[in-house]
């Protein structure tokens, strides 16, 4: 679709700080003190608790960074869009076991706390959590949540960044963050750096890693930019802006 | 006088660490073979596969630099970046691990070798529930995508893996049983067996769940022993894929 006027970043994205977005990383926690990072502003950890019906329980207050991954993903936001309000929502932890049932938890979180911006750089590929996050995702979209999901970086199922309600997103060419790609034919639907990529990581080191898990907090970054200076963006709103800004849209051919 | 539940339930914590050690050669030999076809392909320095076993990864097999030192390593799970990929299930590929603090260099210093990289790929079972990791340290240049190969050899892993981790679990349940059975006054291991299959978390009841009905197939005449016994046989022949050669 060709639009009357062209859909140009200065539009979109404003002064580009992404200020006062709320942005939910659903990861390992992140470490604030990482100079990369740049502060956290809410933190909850959903940890086992076999006395709740559901199994777990939402542990508010500072917590660590486990791994590394969540720290990582939290700097690329900040630098794609530093005046973001982060949010860690860790789901991981040994006893959890990277339950897909943690990760649901930690969205529907994210959607009952009115967050703005989820994002989601781990997967499940068992088929029986399809219809859990289908749900989930239906109810983020109505609710004007907009969810990043990363896509797995193997071939196989994955849950819920397969799903067309979700911004899915997988690496592209490059180290550039400003660069995006649209591939409106699914299943992963935007592209972003994450070959070959310096990310921040535990202790305030860096490392040079490579995966679709660091390619998805640049488009979140991109999204927070325009939340902020258009809020109430819907997904399908954003979709079609990102599209137009594209490297591959033809409007930038 | 001893207590014969307590010393029991003694054995079946010797068997619960003598047990993993106790898994059969061959099936460890294939977990090696598969350590060397995938550093061949990924034209690795070494490569190991190491089992979800609680908290903690169990280097079952490993090949190349520091082979010998890796394998049997038993090191906790809520660190590092295997650790991140049995937890989470997701692959992680680290270009420079050196950078990063969190790697046990400890670890690697103590067995020989320091990776510049690494990449690890988680290895699940159908439900997508992580069995172990595949670790390719240093690769160069292979003959594809080393994260397809390693994806490939982590596939392959899978049921040696689950079996081990069966074998592993049996030993010092059964003892276990044998322990509660003494103190409940049991003559059978029937109700001590259902009753661990009731507490335990589910990749353990499994297995609890499958030798209560054993021990009460034991209880029956041993011609009816011996008819569902040719049937289970017979069974499993049938869903298993045929060998042509």
């Amino acid at each position: 679709m060709a639009f009357p006027q062209a859909i140009t970043r200065s539009w979109a994205y404003g002064d580009g700080t992404g200020k006062g977005v709320r942005v939910a990383v659903v990861d390992s926690g992140i470490d604030a003190e990482h100079p990369l990072v740049g502060g956290v502003q809410q933190y909850v950890a959903i940890d086992r608790d076999d006395s709740t019906e559901s199994g777990v329980c939402f542990v508010p207050g500072p917590h660590a960074d486990l791994y590394g991954h969540g720290t990582a993903c939290a700097a690329i936001i900040r630098d794609v869009a530093p005046e973001v309000d982060l949010v860690s929502v860790r789901v991981l932890r040994d006893d959890l076991k990277g339950s897909a049932a943690a990760f649901a938890y930690g969205v529907e979180w994210c959607i009952e706390e009115g967050i703005d911006i989820i994002n989601l750089s781990m997967s499940t590929a068992s088929e029986r959590w399809a219809e859990t996050f289908w749900d989930l995702v239906d109810v983020a979209t109505y609710r004007g949540v907009l969810l990043v999901a990363a896509m797995n970086n193997e071939p196989k199922r994955t849950i819920p960044s397969e799903l067309a309600g979700v911004f899915s997103v997988a690496c592209a060419p490059g180290t550039d963050r400003e660069q995006i790609w649209c591939n409106p034919d699914g299943p992963a639907e935007w592209g972003a750096a994450g070959i070959d990529v310096d990310v921040a990581w535990m202790n305030g080191a860096t490392i040079r890693t490579t995966g679709n898990s660091f390619a998805a907090p640049i488009i979140t970054g991109h999204l927070a930019r325009l939340l902020a200076t258009h809020p109430g963006t819907r997904a399908w709103q954003a979709k079609t802006v990102l599209a137009e800004l594209a490297v591959n849209s033809p409007a930038n051919s | 006088m001893p207590n014969p539940g307590n010393l029991t339930r003694q054995l079946a914590a010797v068997a619960d660490s003598l047990g993993p050690l106790l898994i059969p050669i061959e099936q460890r030999n294939q977990l090696v073979d598969l350590c060397a076809m995938t550093r061949l392909a990924t034209g690795a320095a070494s490569v190991s596969i190491a089992r979800l076993d609680g908290n903690a990864l169990l280097y079952e097999a490993a090949e190349g630099a520091g082979a010998a030192n890796v394998t049997g390593l038993r090191l906790p799970s809520d660190r590092g970046i295997a650790g991140y990929v049995a937890n989470t299930g997701q692959s992680l590929v680290v270009d420079e691990v050196h950078s990063d603090p969190r790697f046990a260099r400890d670890v690697a210093e103590r067995i020989g070798y320091v990776p510049t990289s690494l990449l690890a790929v988680p290895v699940v079972d159908a439900q997508d529930r992580v069995l172990g990791v595949v670790s390719v340290l240093d690769r160069t240049v292979g003959i594809g995508d080393p994260l397809a190969i390693a994806s490939a050899s982590g596939r392959v892993a899978a049921p040696l893996l689950a079996t081990s981790a069966a074998i592993a679990t049996l030993g010092p349940l059964l003892l276990r049983a044998v322990a509660d059975a003494m103190d409940a006054n049991e003559t059978t291991l029937v109700s001590a067996l259902q009753r661990l299959a009731d507490d335990l978390p589910a990749e353990d009841a499994e297995i609890a769940s499958l030798a209560s009905m054993f021990a009460q197939l034991r209880a029956l005449p041993a011609a009816t022993q011996q008819a569902v016994g040719r049937i289970l046989i017979e069974s499993i022949a049938l869903a298993t894929p045929r060998r042509r050669w």
